[in-house]
């Protein structure tokens, strides 16, 4: 079952187009790679799927629905979430209130309800309080939940931010660049991280990586970019032996298990 | 009305245009560096006025000698508010900036009442700029010539300066990518003192240029013409010295046309360049010349 | 406040007594001086906290406050005012109907000029709120502006420069002091719940907070309404105690008073707010009297008028360039610390207020 299509989008700001003819037909359930050399345009893809951009040219439809139009807090309410390049948490928030915030958009209280603490709020936000508390366990950060979210290390925040967005529920995950700034180690606790919660919350993924390891350990299916086309798509093993994605990624050593 | 009246009003709108264009530039200048909106610029407009007041009335210099002092007293008080305001909250989040220079702005004010008097002190004018000239039955008081060559005399100085010269050019780069005019071992202190300094002595050239037009001085006095002058640099494009140029030419002539083509609306008349500015803000938040 | 709750009840109700009855004994025995700088306080109170739920929690930088004030003070001034002392203010003009015929109760007035000017900060919000940081604040203070010149020139409404005098006075220390803490608690709470997360998750990254599924914009008009709700009672409230308006104390004078109370206090505490709202009201009656010629050790000092206001721009300059987490930065008050304060730490609580 189709999840998400990009129909050959193309985006251009001002004289520069970053993306061109995209094309994505993403299955329900796939883990599928988003690599390519620095400045490709991965990213400008994952805000065009999350409605940061709009596409200059072609629709994008998410579980059959067209998002092109759609604000970006309506595409989170449909069930796409994602992670950011440059870790954007709530610095000043606790680590379980910048959670607890990807919760918000399931209330049904009104404001009236929680300023004066009726019975159907103070229902809810137990039950998110609750739900919060199950992700910090998932990322092991159960114990940090008052810590303020900017003090926490690096890779500690980097497993906050995917707690906080799947705590909106997502059924399409977008990741950006997890395992940016890791060691070994902690790069493949995050690979088996990515299948737990992927099996777990049933979610479909698209990952932007530029670490080799995880893409081709855990993608079934990867997508090439470079210069905003798609020169590449198929297998890990495809991809390390196709002689386009070789050639734009020469000079760069590319590490594969 | 009449075409006599048209040209009287016409020749009062040029005049308060360039008064405009001169403090206008000031803010767009200080916004491109620092991306901040220096609230204080109209206050220094005030301070200058009160230096030269004081040259006169204290050490009976003549005017002319005065102005020159209120100029160079107020450039040194530019680059003073930005060493103690600005500078240090440089990396700070931006509403630290927003509200130093709130305060700086309120702080000068409240200096002025204290140390000046709340009461408003007639500023020393020459016979020349009030006496009115009759050309072909239009009354064009003196000051009305003075203004615009002087500000165009200086505008032109400005502009050579801005791109014709090394620290110009450093200004440009500034305002056109903070990060990488540091890399590019620009200096960044001197060039943001410079901007400051320059903005600065305009709008002491701009404030002695208003006081020989409406001769009487109060702290808040700067209060008027820096909002007005805010918004010409925001019409024009803040960041863009043609912007504010071309804006203060046009709330100058807005400003004396409103009142003279609509009498009963005069006491909108401070509302509705708000209203303008709403609306530039709004709908097209470049301005006209866009960010340079 | 997660897992068990201690709710201190006893202790929050101990201070509400107290508290009821200070204000009993204060309105009645108190120097009238005295009284009017506690209704200062609790004005000051409402409108400090009102402006942090926009500015501090929200971090959208509005510089329009005082514009509510006036809103909330006309609106409830032409309702409470009867029509015999509205015919001797509107001599020049006489006020439209239906004005000029109706009066209500005190706290009806209130509410519609809290309602009024809610109405008013979500005209305001709406449009602007795609603004960033320095061009919401100058467009706000252009609203601001645009609303003082508007009643100083609709004779027929507000009357004009005249403004309205000889009004009632309804406000005391009930009044202000119940508000005051009805105010703090409504946007504690607000703050505490999930909204306020939502709030203060677009103040922290705007960006973030929309990819997470919060509306931005529905949240922002939510501060804006809120806060000018609260502001417009307070205007009212301030209206009938000094029983008379004039349009022109609702300035960016006064705005800025309010950013100097809230900077001061910390933007992102409530009881930052709450303590310099109240050192700030008492100052500004105290220090008058640095403003007026005073004797010292024999020694004749002449008033400085306009020192109050220097004095307070150099504190906030200093707050800004040192101490720009303000006095609590985001602490706020908790039971918990008061009742250790009070039982001399002898039991380990595990769980803050």
């Amino acid at each position: 079952m189709s999840i998400l299509k990009a129909d050959h989008i193309t985006i251009r700001f001002g004289g520069l187009t970053a993306v061109s003819d995209f094309y994505l037909d993403l299955k329900e359930g796939e883990l599928v790679g988003l690599i390519g050399p620095n400045g490709a345009g991965k990213t400008t893809v994952f805000n065009m799927l999350t409605g940061v951009y709009k596409p200059t040219i072609g629709k994008i439809y998410f579980n059959n629905q067209e998002i092109n139009i759609k604000k970006v807090s309506e595409i989170t309410a449909l069930g796409m979430a994602r992670t950011f390049q440059n870790i954007r948490l709530f610095t000043n928030l606790s680590v379980i209130d910048n959670v607890m915030v990807g919760c918000h958009l399931r209330l049904k209280s009104s404001v009236i309800n929680a300023v004066f603490y009726l019975p159907k709020y103070v229902q809810e936000e137990s039950e998110i309080t609750e739900e919060a508390m199950k992700l910090l366990k998932e990322v092991n950060l159960e114990k940090l939940e008052s810590n303020l979210a900017g003090g926490l290390p690096y890779g500690q925040q980097r497993k906050l931010e995917i707690a906080r967005a799947l705590a909106t529920r997502p059924r399409l995950l977008l990741l950006d660049e997890p395992a940016a700034g890791m060691n070994p180690q902690e790069t493949k606790d995050l690979m088996s991280f990515i299948l737990k919660i992927q099996e777990k919350f049933k979610l479909t993924i698209i990952l932007i990586e530029h670490d080799m390891k995880v893409i081709m350990g855990i993608c079934k299916r990867i997508l090439v970019l470079d210069y905003g086309k798609t020169i590449a798509e198929g297998n890990p093993i495809e991809i390390q032996h196709n002689p386009e994605v070789i050639k734009a990624y020469l000079g760069v050593e590319a590490h594969y298990a | 009305m009449n075409l006599n009246i048209f040209l009287q009003n016409l020749s009062n709108g040029i005049s308060l245009g360039c008064l405009f264009a001169l403090i206008a530039i000031g803010y767009t200048m200080v916004y491109g560096v620092l991306r901040l909106i220096n609230f204080a610029h109209g206050d220094i407009f005030m301070m200058a006025t009160f230096f030269a007041y004081y040259v006169i009335a204290l050490f009976s210099l003549p005017w002319g000698i005065a102005c020159l002092v209120a100029v160079v007293l107020a450039m040194l008080l530019g680059r003073t508010v930005e060493r103690i305001a600005y500078k240090p909250l440089r990396n700070a989040p931006r509403i630290s900036s927003l509200c130093s220079a709130i305060g700086m702005s309120f702080l000068l004010e409240n200096f002025a009442i204290v140390v000046f008097g709340g009461r408003p002190k007639a500023f020393y004018r020459p016979e020349f700029f009030s006496k009115i000239f009759i050309l072909g039955g239009v009354r064009i008081p003196g000051v009305n010539f003075v203004t615009p060559i002087v500000s165009i005399i200086f505008l032109l100085i400005l502009t050579y300066i801005v791109y014709r010269t090394k620290t110009g050019l450093a200004m440009r780069a500034i305002s056109k990518d903070f990060d990488t005019a540091k890399l590019m071992g620009i200096n960044l202190d001197r060039t943001i003192s410079f901007t400051f300094i320059l903005g600065s002595g305009l709008a002491a050239i701009g404030a002695v240029l208003w006081a020989l037009r409406y001769p009487q001085i109060w702290p808040f006095m700067g209060v008027f013409p820096g909002w007005r002058a805010f918004i010409a640099a925001i019409i024009g494009g803040i960041g863009s010295i043609r912007g504010a140029m071309v804006g203060g030419f046009m709330v100058g002539l807005l400003t004396i046309m409103i009142v003279a083509f609509m009498p009963g609306l005069a006491g909108y008349k401070d509302a509705f360049i708000f209203i303008i500015l709403i609306f530039v803000l709004l709908f097209k938040p470049e301005g006209i010349f866009g960010e340079e | 406040m997660k897992g068990k709750k201690k709710d201190y009840i006893l202790l929050k109700i101990a201070t509400i007594l107290i508290i009821f009855i200070f204000i009993f004994i204060a309105q009645r025995s108190f120097d009238a001086y005295i009284i009017r700088i506690l209704n200062l306080c609790g004005i000051y109170v409402i409108l400090g906290v009102s402006l942090n739920l926009i500015n501090g929690f929200t971090g959208q930088f509005s510089l329009g406050h005082a514009g509510f004030m006036a809103i909330g003070a006309y609106v409830s001034a032409l309702l409470y005012t009867s029509p015999e002392i509205k015919e001797v203010n509107y001599f020049i003009t006489p006020l439209i109907w239906p004005l000029n015929i109706i009066q209500i109760p005190f706290i009806f007035s209130l509410i519609m000029a809290g309602l009024v000017s809610a109405g008013v900060g979500f005209l305001v919000g709406a449009p602007c709120l795609r603004l960033k940081g320095d061009y919401l604040a100058i467009v706000t203070f252009g609203f601001s502006e645009i609303i003082r010149v508007l009643f100083c020139n609709l004779q027929n409404i507000t009357n004009g420069p005249l403004g309205l005098k000889g009004l009632p006075s309804y406000t005391n220390l009930w009044w202000t002091w119940g508000i005051a803490i009805f105010t703090v608690w409504f946007i504690k709470n607000l703050i505490n719940s999930s909204y306020g997360r939502a709030l203060k998750s677009i103040r922290e990254d705007e960006v973030a907070a929309e990819a997470m599924g919060v509306k931005l914009f529905y949240h922002k008009v939510l501060s804006f309404i809120v806060g000018a709700f609260f502001a417009g009672i307070a205007g009212a409230l301030l209206g009938s105690l000094v029983m008379t308006i004039d349009p022109n104390t609702f300035s960016f004078s006064m705005t800025f008073q309010i950013i100097i109370i809230v900077v001061v206090g910390g933007l992102g505490s409530i009881t930052g707010t709450v303590i310099v709202a109240a050192i700030f009201a008492i100052l500004m009656e105290v220090l008058r009297s640095v403003e007026s010629p005073m004797s010292l050790f024999g020694l004749n000092i002449p008033g400085i008028p306009g020192m109050r206001m220097l004095l307070f721009s150099i504190l906030l300059m200093i707050v800004v360039l040192f101490f720009h987490q303000g006095l609590m930065g985001t602490k706020e008050w908790s039971w918990e610390w008061l009742y250790k304060k009070l039982m001399g730490n002898k039991k380990e609580i595990e769980e803050g207020s």
